[in-house]
């Protein structure tokens, strides 16, 4: 470990800040378009088939087949792709929703496209072996041999079928993070496999210009900003930074701070607030993304993150050797100035939510009084960068309120010698603007939630509540 | 997404889903119509393909559909594609193949791109063979004829809308038609196969 820590300067707050609630209207009406559009295309989907008569071909089982096979395979294959952006990590849905909401809506519709796909894949198999007058199995092998293309959908069904198993809670729990991911890499080639079959067997494709243009650019559309915001990007980013590990600092029992340094820190174009995948490129690591928040406000000398001791990955980090190669994917995620819609705010956090809530506390441009801090901890010695937090704090005439001591009540957010009155009344007690000021909680899960009850007791409104929960 | 937002997106996507299913409808009545005009001209070859082997030829021309169906439509997008492929059609059922749009006054290889070829293809599945001829007139399709167009399990169906198709599409860049996958990839081949031969 080595402790030549850059000096302690603090950055100037970001004065370009807008507030009010007119930003609020805006972000609610860009998610309305974005979602609109979405939307939009599986109606327009589903609109061209009703067009082309598809409606209507429902008259036997022969046709009751086929159709279901043709609109499923179209709604399918339009989810499948939204589905896939919605993994791309790209920033213009990032901005509009955050990292976890994004993801967590990925995750939702992973299995639906599983059975609308399936429905396709059975629809057509039987509407064959029937229309044939084989077996299932004979059919099968009949379209996998016969038919242009069917063999590569047919593989490409497979891999979806290892994805989305591979990705079910149960599995999750047994397979190790790497393992799960290069399966889910898979996904890729399964969507790649299955395009040569849409367009040289499909009914709703060839020949027919509108399909062709919208199914080309949708596909376009997706496989560029995958490409680009999930590798080509970050890659070339990267290289041009040549971010290194400059120094490795204990700040607690349990907490180290990590900083690195390259060229032109500020291309990252990070807030406060925000994190950053980080890949450590050596042997062991170069494979294993973690998500870290900075520590900092963003500056041109250095990124800091500050991460606890809670893994195989972070027990090995204290180890980490000065000059290290580093990348970074990001800044993600939404837990930043950008949603503050008012003058006064509350920064509340516990333990290993320190490090966001240290950065914005940093970079928030507020009247002395403004900014209300409060920090949970065990115990004062694991209070990682409480010397840094109470700096700023006298610095800019915040207030802060650094609760030590060991968990009271099974409900409570507070330690156990501030459980004579209900916990609500010690927030306003603490802060008593709490329900006109923008509120940003980072902790543990269910201690987030039981502040978000809290501050919901007090009529803080839900819109200028700010939590980012955790979900990779 | 908004509650307004979402009411309103929710009500114009069930809009545009209603109307465009009305306005598909129309279309299949007349495809049904062609259909059945289609069974009635097959079902000889479907008679005789009961005996298998014993090629039967039926031949199925692009005016024999096309003309019931111009009868049938009315609106919708498709007719405009339909009253272009009559147009050509029409244009063979006055046996002089003179196109009316009589464009694309390329002198030398006009000679090429005119005429009648045969194509030829083998279908796997069901073991039948089919033989065309494609006419060209300044390197547009005007006029596929089926020659021996056979297809079991009542697949034959398909061959007047894969003659539509190819007359509409210039050539064999359409999808499967008429639920006939098997018959649509050796009905292609056998267009490519003439098309191959000017």
């Amino acid at each position: 470990m080595s402790q030549t820590a850059p000096q302690l300067t603090l950055t100037p707050p970001n004065t370009r800040v807008r507030l009010g609630a007119k930003k609020l209207l805006q972000l609610k009406r860009s998610q309305d378009i974005i979602e609109t559009f979405a939307w939009a295309t599986v109606v327009f989907v589903a609109a061209m088939f009703f067009l082309d008569g598809g409606l209507a071909k429902f008259g036997n089982l022969n046709d009751i087949l086929q159709s279901t096979s043709r609109l499923t395979a179209l709604i399918g294959t339009d989810l499948l792709l939204i589905h896939t952006l919605l993994v791309a990590r790209v920033p213009w849905l990032d901005k509009l929703y955050g990292h976890d909401k994004v993801t967590i809506a990925h995750k939702k519709l992973g299995k639906p496209i599983l059975y609308v796909i399936a429905a396709h894949f059975l629809a057509s198999l039987v509407q064959f072996a029937i229309a044939d007058g084989k077996s299932l199995v004979a059919e099968m092998v009949n379209l996998f041999v016969n038919v242009p293309d069917m063999w590569s959908a047919t593989v490409g069904f497979v891999l979806m079928l290892v994805v989305v198993v591979s990705s079910i809670n149960a599995a999750r729990k047994k397979l190790s993070y790497e393992v799960w991911y290069v399966i889910h890499l898979l996904a890729y080639i399964s969507i790649l496999a299955a395009v040569p079959h849409q367009f040289s067997t499909g009914s709703d494709i060839a020949g027919k210009p509108l399909q062709t243009l919208f199914w080309v650019s949708l596909y376009l559309f997706v496989a560029l900003n995958v490409v680009w915001y999930r590798a080509l990007g970050p890659l070339l980013l990267n290289l041009g930074l040549g971010l290194r590990v400059s120094a490795v600092v204990r700040e607690s029992s349990d907490t180290i701070s990590i900083y690195l340094s390259g060229r032109g820190l500020e291309r990252l174009g990070g807030q406060a607030g925000q994190f950053y995948m980080l890949r450590i490129m050596n042997k062991e690591n170069w494979d294993k993304p973690h998500p870290f928040s900075i520590s900092a406000a963003p500056n041109n000398r250095f990124i800091r993150f500050t991460i606890g001791d809670r893994g195989d990955f972070t027990s090995q980090l204290p180890d980490l050797k000065v000059g290290t190669r580093v990348f970074l994917e990001g800044p993600y995620g939404v837990f930043t100035e950008e949603r503050r819609t008012k003058e006064k705010v509350t920064l509340i956090c516990a333990g290993v939510g320190a490090p966001p809530i240290r950065a914005l506390a940093e970079s928030m441009a507020a009247r002395p009084g403004d900014i209300t801090i409060i920090y949970r901890v065990r115990s004062y010695e694991d209070a990682a960068l409480l010397s840094e937090i109470e700096q700023v704090a006298r610095h800019r005439g915040f207030r802060l309120h650094v609760l030590s001591g060991k968990r009271g009540s099974a409900n409570s957010w507070l330690p156990g010698h501030l459980n004579d009155v209900p916990d609500h009344a010690r927030l306003i007690e603490m802060n008593p603007h709490i329900s006109e000021s923008d509120v940003y909680i980072c902790g543990p899960g269910p201690w987030t939630h039981a502040v978000e009850k809290s501050l919901k007791r007090v009529g803080t409104p839900a819109t200028q509540i700010h939590a980012e929960e955790f979900a990779w | 997404m908004r509650s307004a937002t979402k009411t309103f997106v929710g009500l114009a996507g069930i809009g545009v889903l209603v109307a465009t299913a009305k306005l598909g409808l129309p279309v299949t009545t007349a495809n049904a119509a062609t259909v059945s005009v289609a069974t009635t001209t097959d079902t000889s070859s479907s008679q005789t393909a009961t005996n298998t082997d014993t090629t039967a030829s039926t031949s199925t021309t692009a005016t024999t559909s096309t003309t019931t169906k111009t009868a049938t439509k009315t609106t919708t997008k498709k007719t405009t594609k339909a009253s272009t492929s009559t147009s050509s059609g029409s244009g063979t059922s006055t046996a002089t193949p003179t196109p009316t749009p009589t464009p694309t006054p390329t002198p030398t290889p006009a000679a090429a791109n005119s005429g009648t070829k045969q194509g030829q293809a083998y279908e796997q599945v069901f073991g039948s063979n089919i033989t065309i001829s494609v006419t060209k007139s300044n390197g547009k399709i005007t006029e596929v004829t089926c020659i021996d167009c056979n297809a079991t399990h009542g697949y034959s169906r398909a061959f007047p809308a894969l003659v539509q198709a190819t007359l509409a599409a210039n050539g064999t860049n359409y999808g499967t038609q008429g639920n006939a996958t098997y018959t649509t990839i050796a009905f292609k081949k056998a267009v490519k196969d003439a098309l191959a031969k000017f």
